[in-house]
């Protein structure tokens, strides 16, 4: 028999496949794009080196900073919106479902999911037809509930098109802290349920005394998730609002002003290298978020065992 | 004799009114799309709230949508899309997360770290280039190319839940099996990747739905009529028709209706998979 | 501190029906011991007299009140868990005071008692840890102190010493027994372990298959027991049954052994009637009287401890015999044979399993 090599093979083709993928279309593109925001394309279509000029234009520049500082701070409203309503109502739903006892808790919790389910594109579309002033089920219905007067264009107006936009969001996820709090709220042993009940305390307070500080870290994990997600959103604000993210823009977020920074929308023209550069802004944000996730809110945060 | 009343801790009622109230506001939308779909345009907007009956009942907007664009195309695409991709980060994900998890070599640590960037940092950042390297292969309006794109996507997640998983594999097994001088493939293709079906599961819901929905890169990778899928059909579809109300009640209905069969059939196993991690 | 007392309590999960009809009186400041087999309900039960569980039929009462809708809080238990269900985001100071902080007493109050229990469970210099920092018996006695300090009516404890080592259960079960003979509280204690039963119960309840076979003091049960499942299940080793049956020799009856060995009887017994023979494996002797009964069989097995000799012999148609023998005994395995047991040692179980009186 020949000497058998002794490299281990095996170990490769186990890597290499998921490897090349993983960093040909994921890690690499990443790396490439944040290269690439320090270049500037001529109108030959050569890139020149220059340095972090596209940073300083997209920050200061009067024609691009405006847009990407009000992305921003739209952004940050959209994922306030989401914390604050999503999350709270997700944990209200885990609570309710886990308790014990509770007749058609898994019914409820399949039915509650199914918007989670469905694309955005379509939820988008969905809550645009409801809201639309031309077909009337909303008019219709607060004006059966006393309240005609309250009726608005909400997603028609400046003033009222984000937050419309972030509520049709967290009516459409909240499905997900709902089921992320729903497991770890029933991996908490009955016995640490019955100990508390024993000792006379009332459900409301084996949720706010027992329950609740044994989930803080699921409700880190949840927040972060969130803020992930609400850093790169697009779907919604594309479909229901197109890319110019009206009206006048109040609409748009980071994910709509990358598309329109990369690719130009009416007049003004896209550019790969400033699309490069808002990417990696957004790259940088989200970054920053994990990191205090990490550093901040999960080294305070104990985890019991339970 | 007494016969106790079964007392609970809490109020029933009001509980079971807050998650009525709530499963209604989940439920509702979707509702009154699906049921105004199959209504004429009169009955959609005279009574929105009502079911179809014999007077109001159409198919017009069906109809309309199926002469204009090619649905079974369009779930054709996406359904080819999710499924390969699916099946290659179950593949893929496995085999790398079983590396990781087993073997010691230089650079595990490393190669775990970089894999996990992935789970924190959306792939959607890095469009711009991976738009350029679609070019330079030739990829442009490719199935192929959202395929790719979708297995990097999914990868990290489902090496995380894999090696989780396969980490907590006896290790009596793998060594009983090389004591029999089978060979690492076998062990890996006979004994590990059946037990770990359960993760298997798992990474397969977590990975399912978000292709299934991206509007992102279809719209920038593979826009074109022949590759387009649902989620992309649907919007540029719905776009045309803005003001033929029964032709996007009759979209919209299309796109749901399959999900929903779907999850009638598998929702037991998705929700399992979902909660999967906490409930061990 | 309150006597209680089960009226044909009925207990249901949907359809499965779970505990049968059980009565039980049970005196103020008494040691019971709920004892079975795994599944057999003992939990069930102490959850219904806690009143983690509503009752579906039946009456409970602690001391004069009737309690079958009261909560826990308001029947004054307290319960020890097996898991021990420490909270374990509060410290051991902050998980005694949960409960009496709800009873809405005040901080000093609370403080004093912590401090009392504390001293009285060498807890003191742990009060500040998190149930995370301390070790599984120190966990088991903050458990028990966070009972004690509630000053509860009755206490419930559901296998507390199921989840230490031996030497530890020990140790706690001799702890157990010291705290309730202070406090003399009423304390019920589930376990499956009849060792535990047998040393800590002012009377035991053995239960099987959601019914009470026999309740009694420790020694009631293993020298009378009432039926079959009693005599196995109190006694270790556990007893050995021999097939036998009821024959007529000179006009009187006569119990005959598989062996053909017979036994003078008093008791009217039918021709014929099919009976099991019970020894307790201590009762057995390699050395016996002619009047004594003596059963044969070839050694299988010797298991010597030093102090005691446990040897198992073969008999057709049985189980494998057991027999103690004080003493170390070299015994060669293969060989026949001889035990002997004292009449009035042995107990007779009809047909159905219910105990026959000898004499
Ligand atoms: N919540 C429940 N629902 C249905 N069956 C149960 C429940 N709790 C216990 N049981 C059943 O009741 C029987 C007695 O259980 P348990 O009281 O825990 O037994 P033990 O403590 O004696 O081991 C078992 O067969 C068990 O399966
Ligand atoms: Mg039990």
């Amino acid at each position: 028999m020949a000497s058998r090599s002794r490299f281990p093979w095996h170990i490769l083709v186990f890597i290499l496949p998921g490897f090349i993928i993983y960093t040909l279309f994921s890690a690499w593109p990443l790396l490439d794009t944040m290269f690439l925001s320090l270049f500037k394309q001529a109108s030959s279509g050569e890139r020149v080196f220059s340095g972090l000029a596209n940073y300083q234009e997209l920050l200061s520049d009067p024609h691009l900073s405006e847009g990407f500082w009000n992305a921003l701070w739209n952004n940050f409203k959209f994922f306030l919106v989401h914390v604050l309503v999503q999350n709270p109502i997700g944990l209200l739903l885990a609570a309710l479902l886990s308790l014990k006892g509770l007749h058609g808790a898994k019914t409820y919790r399949t039915l509650i999911f199914i918007p989670t389910l469905l694309s955005v594109v379509v939820i988008g579309f969905t809550w645009q037809l409801i809201l639309s002033p031309l077909w009337g089920i909303t008019p219709n219905f607060l004006k059966s509930i006393g309240l005609g007067t309250w009726f608005q264009p909400w997603l028609g107006q400046e003033h009222t098109a984000l937050l419309t936009l972030a509520l049709i969001s967290v009516w459409q996820f909240v499905g997900v802290p709902m089921m992320l709090i729903y497991a770890s709220l029933i991996a908490i042993p009955d016995e640490l349920i019955d100990a508390a009940r024993v000792d006379g305390a009332s459900a409301m307070r084996i949720f706010w005394q027992i329950k609740l500080p044994l989930i803080v870290p699921t409700l880190g994990l949840v927040t972060i998730l969130t803020f992930i997600g609400n850093f790169n959103a697009f779907d919604l604000i594309y479909a229901v609002k197109g890319v110019l993210a009206g009206p006048n823009f109040s609409t748009d977020i980071l994910g709509s002003y990358f598309y329109r920074t990369f690719f130009g929308a009416q007049s003004s023209l896209g550019s790969p290298t400033m699309g490069a550069t808002v990417a990696t802004v957004m790259f940088l944000i989200i970054l920053m978020g994990v990191m205090i996730y990490f550093y901040v809110v999960q080294r305070r945060i104990h985890r019991y065992q339970l | 004799m007494i016969l106790a009343k079964a007392k609970q801790p809490f109020n029933v009622i009001a509980v079971h009114i807050v998650l009525l109230t709530y499963t209604f506001i989940a439920l509702f939308p979707v509702f009154i799309i699906l049921v105004n779909a199959f209504k004429s345009r009169k009955a959609i907007f005279n009574s929105p709230l009502a079911l179809p009956n014999a007077d109001t009942f159409s198919t017009i907007g069906f109809e309309k949508v199926l002469s204009k664009a090619d649905f079974l195309l369009l779930f054709g695409n996406s359904l080819l899309v999710t499924v390969v991709s699916l099946f290659f980060i179950i593949l893929f994900g496995a085999m790398l997360a079983w590396a990781l998890s087993e073997y010691k070599f230089t650079g595990r640590t490393l190669l775990g770290l970089f894999m996990a960037i992935g789970i924190m940092i959306p792939i959607r950042l890095g469009t711009v280039s991976i738009l350029e390297i679609v070019v330079a292969l030739n990829l442009v309006n490719t199935r192929t190319a959202l395929i790719l794109v979708y297995i990097a996507q999914g990868l990290p997640m489902a090496i995380f839940i894999l090696n989780e998983y396969m980490s907590q594999i006896p290790k009596e097994l793998k060594e009983a099996a090389r004591c029999d001088d089978v060979s690492e493939y076998q062990i890996f293709f006979s004994i590990i990747l059946p037990l770990a079906r359960p993760a298997i599961a798992t990474v397969a819901v977590f990975s399912m739905i978000p292709i299934w929905n991206d509007l992102w890169f279809p719209l920038i990778l593979a826009p074109g009529e022949s590759t387009r899928t649902v989620t992309l059909g649907i919007q540029q579809f719905i776009g045309q028709f803005v003001t033929d109300w029964n032709a996007v009640l009759a979209s919209l209905t299309l796109a749901v209706i399959p999900i929903l069969l779907l999850y009638v059939f598998f929702s037991k196993q998705l929700i399992r998979g979902l909660t999967a991690g906490a409930v061990k | 501190m309150a006597s209680l007392s089960l009226r044909k309590i009925n207990k249901r999960f949907g359809k499965v029906h779970v505990l049968h009809d059980l009565d039980l009186e049970i005196q103020d400041g008494e040691f019971v011991v709920f004892v079975g087999p795994s599944g057999c309900g003992k939990s069930t039960l102490l959850r219904l007299i806690a009143g983690l569980e509503t009752i579906s039929d039946g009456e409970m009462r602690i001391g004069d009140h009737i309690v079958n809708d009261l909560s826990p809080r308001e029947r004054g238990i307290a319960m020890v868990f097996q898991s021990y269900a420490l909270y374990p985001h509060m410290s051991v100071y902050k998980n005694m005071a949960f409960g009496l902080k709800i009873d809405g007493q005040n901080k000093q109050q609370i403080d004093q008692k912590i401090r009392d229990v504390a001293s009285k469970l060498q807890l003191d210099s742990l009060l500040d840890r998190k149930p995370g920092q301390l070790s599984g018996g120190q966990r088991q006695r903050v458990a028990i102190g966070r009972a004690i300090v509630r000053d509860p009516k009755v206490f419930l404890f559901d296998e507390p010493l199921s989840n230490l080592d031996a030497a530890l259960r020990l140790k706690m079960r001799i702890e157990i027994a010291r705290l309730q003979k202070v406090l003399n509280t009423t304390t019920i204690y589930v376990t499956h372990d009849q060792v535990e039963a047998m040393t800590l119960a002012d009377k035991i309840v053995v239960m099987n298959g959601g019914h009470i076979e026999q309740v009694g003091a420790p020694m009631e049960l293993y020298n009378a027991p009432q039926n079959k499942f009693v005599a196995g299940f109190i006694g270790s080793p556990a007893m050995n049954f021999l097939v036998a049956g009821v024959s007529t020799d000179n006009n009187t009856n006569v119990i005959t052994l598989a062996n053909g060995q017979t036994l003078p009887t008093q008791q009217h017994l039918k021709h014929g009637t099919q009976l099991t023979l019970g020894i307790r494996p201590e009762h057995l002797s390699l050395y016996g009287a002619e009047t004594d009964l003596a059963i044969e069989g070839q050694i299988e097995s010797v298991e010597r401890m030093g102090d005691i000799t446990y040897i198992y012999f073969s008999m057709p148609g049985h189980d494998l015999i057991t027999m103690a023998q004080q003493g170390d005994h070299q015994l060669p395995i293969g060989q026949i044979i001889r035990a002997y047991a004292k009449p009035e040692k042995i107990h007779l179980f009809d047909e159905s399993g219910k105990a026959i009186k000898l004499s």
